[in-house]
């Protein structure tokens, strides 16, 4: 049986947006590991006094979301031919809109422990600071990454409107 | 047929004082659940004020951001603490279990409570971001002080139910 061009076309940008998220979820997954070895490296690097942030503890707030995240754009990733793609097309731009507008503030999060680091300690550990601009990218990387998906999806509803 | 006997006086106040405390740790667990709700109330009206006041810049952090994270943060540990989530464990009579929902969403509060400082740390000493929100410094501080006391009841030894750290 002959396959309607627009379902086949549909159902091919899903396999690829399927794939996309599959690479933000290892991206994520990674920089929660990211977030793990800072977080331990915070902790070990310094004595924090008892009037001082604990900044070890800010990544695990940081770690807590990447980890939600990660666990959100699971069932993203799994399309089948079954799929109706206008539903995962919605479902994805909603799911990953939401997770990007969850993502902005933990960059704000990590910058205000490189702030601190760079600004109030003045023997700072060489490493903290690139393992907290990694950690930083990373996340952007990740809106970044979620904003390409969202911006493919609405090629593809566009492409499906006007074809 | 064999006539139960009836328990013993031991065994009737195990029994009494097992439920005394299960219902003091729900009471406890209840109580930190709504000074949570009440604490991301205000933590979101402080991002507001500070979004108002905080001047941006690229570069350096968004303290109203930062604000909007905790706030996540601790609507999760609620929605965690809801009785809904503990009566699954509860029915099974899993006393570990529970002691392991309320352990983890304590060492949650204990980051919400360092992001909470890193924040107020900023707002103390750099006007550079924090523009003029020291009302708004005063209050987040004062949702430190008490996330503290949330911290402490959620000890499951404080609750007396099973020790689960190693």
């Amino acid at each position: 049986m002959m396959q309607d061009p627009t379902t086949e076309m549909a159902s091919l940008d899903a396999l690829i947006a399927s794939e996309i998220i599959e690479d933000c979820r290892a991206h994520v997954a990674s920089i929660t590991e990211l977030a793990d070895i800072t977080a331990r490296a915070l902790r070990e690097c310094y004595e924090y006094e008892d009037d001082e942030p604990q900044l070890w503890q800010c990544c695990g707030v940081v770690r807590q979301l990447l980890m939600q995240v990660h666990a959100t754009l699971e069932p993203l990733g799994i399309v089948s031919q079954e799929t109706d793609p206008h539903a995962l097309a919605m479902r994805i731009e909603k799911t990953c809109e939401e997770q990007r507008r969850m993502l902005r503030p933990a960059v704000h999060v990590v910058r205000a422990g490189i702030y601190i680091v760079e600004n109030f300690e003045p023997n700072h550990n060489d490493q903290v600071v690139p393992a907290l601009r990694d950690l930083e990218k990373g996340i952007s990387m990740v809106i970044d990454g979620l904003g390409m998906v969202i911006q493919g999806v609405l090629t593809q509803k566009q492409r499906v409107i006007a074809g | 047929m064999k006539k139960r006997s009836p328990p013993s006086s031991r065994a009737k106040s195990d029994s009494a004082s097992a439920v005394i405390s299960h219902v003091r740790a729900a009471q406890l667990i209840e109580a930190v659940k709504i000074y949570i709700e009440s604490a991301s109330v205000i933590i979101d009206e402080q991002a507001g004020l500070i979004d108002e006041r905080a001047k941006r810049a690229p570069d350096k952090p968004d303290l109203g951001a930062c604000c909007r994270l905790v706030r996540w943060a601790l609507v999760a540990t609620g929605n965690a603490l809801q009785p809904e989530s503990l009566y699954a464990v509860r029915t099974n009579n899993d006393r570990r279990a529970v002691a392991a929902i309320c352990d983890e969403q304590r060492r949650h509060l204990l980051w919400c409570r360092a992001s909470l400082d890193a924040i107020c740390r900023m707002l103390r000493t750099d006007s550079s971001v924090s523009g003029r929100s020291e009302d708004e410094r005063l209050a987040l501080a004062a949702i430190i002080a008490d996330l503290d006391q949330s911290i402490v009841l959620l000890d499951p030894a404080v609750l007396r139910l099973s020790p689960v750290r190693g």
